[in-house]
């Protein structure tokens, strides 16, 4: 078998079974992360509806970026949209650290190192496992969610890739 | 809006070099981002690199980029001029056919950016606080420096494109 599918296999069924416990180990820690952006967006919100730059609050969007897992910055943005959504030149976005679940995932890719056979496929693997913690996280979001939908019950939450498909959640 | 350096990936094997590309009568225009002065479509050149697969996205000594990223070029920046070039590794026995678009040309450089006197290397770059296209072009420098919006950076790495390389880049406080 080719060593890069072999590769790959051993990664996935490692991380199997890491991302779902990673997740359980630091939940606090990142719905506290979460909480304290959304708190933090919303404020920038409201200062920009003040200053009649925004309308209503329509969208949040929770979006995962591959630039923040190649270049080791935030791995999610929650960005508050009116009416116009990603039409509007001014932007109210808040970069979500999920820091202690994404040093956990560098330290072992890093650890992983010696059978990787090129850089590029270093990042190959990488992008695979936060794309499958990502879609781990989803349930788990909707479940950060949740509280927040009862202040904002017009507002329709979003999860997925940054200006890509999302899903309702 | 976060805003990236585009480059070509250059680390371990990924090296890559065009031959020729100096003979060409417009080399000068062409290294500073004007494209006019090129034909519409370009014989082969040689290319001689280390990798047996040529990446998607070129950078080093001109902008060059396969079908599918010119689709999205195109798709952010509307219709482009362009011109086309064909290259041919025969000793590994690869070939592509690149789009060479012509990019906007801005001068949105700020003072609190870090490089050389001649302004062919930086080490930090900061730009203007200002909204700029999806992708384009610093002019006035010698450095080729092309920068992406963080949508187009984003839609890049969806489609799992091969050598690419992320930088990112500041904006002035």
């Amino acid at each position: 078998m080719d060593s890069t599918i072999l590769f790959q296999q051993n990664v996935k069924q490692e991380y199997e079974l890491d991302i779902c416990t990673l997740l359980e180990t630091y939940e606090d820690s990142l719905t506290n992360s979460f909480m304290s952006c959304f708190d933090v967006a919303w404020k920038q919100f409201q200062l920009m509806q003040f200053s009649r730059l925004k309308g209503d609050l329509s969208y949040v969007c929770i979006s995962f970026l591959r630039t923040g897992v190649l270049l080791n910055s935030a791995w999610f943005q929650l960005d508050f949209l009116d009416k116009k959504g990603w039409g509007n030149i001014e932007e109210c976005s808040v970069e979500w650290d999920i820091n202690p679940v994404s040093t956990v995932i560098y330290s072992h890719i890093n650890y992983l190192d010696n059978s990787v056979q090129s850089a590029e496929q270093k990042d190959k693997v990488l992008i695979t496992c936060a794309e499958k913690l990502v879609n781990n996280m989803a349930s788990f979001t909707a479940r950060l969610v949740a509280n927040k939908k009862t202040y904002f019950p017009k507002v329709e939450f979003r999860y997925g890739c940054y200006m890509g498909e999302y899903r309702t959640i | 809006m976060k805003y990236f350096r585009l480059g070509q990936d250059d680390r371990e094997d990924q090296y890559l070099t065009i031959k020729g590309l100096i003979n060409l009568p417009c080399f000068q225009q062409i290294k500073q981002g004007d494209i006019s002065g090129l034909p519409k479509s370009n014989s082969y050149m040689v290319v001689s690199s280390y990798s047996d697969k040529l990446p998607n996205i070129l950078t080093n000594q001109l902008f060059m980029v396969t079908q599918d990223i010119f689709a999205l070029i195109q798709l952010f920046l509307g219709e482009v001029d362009y011109r086309c070039m064909f290259l041919v590794n025969r000793r590994r026995n690869i070939e592509k056919f690149y789009y060479i678009p012509q990019l906007p040309l801005i001068n949105c450089l700020s003072s609190q950016c870090k490089s050389n006197l001649d302004k062919s290397h930086f080490t930090k770059i900061v730009i203007k606080r200002e909204r700029y296209p999806d992708i384009f072009r610093i002019s006035n420098v010698k450095d080729r420096v092309i920068i992406i919006s963080l949508p187009l950076a984003e839609s890049i790495l969806r489609r799992d494109i091969k050598g690419v390389q992320l930088e990112q880049i500041w904006l002035e406080e």
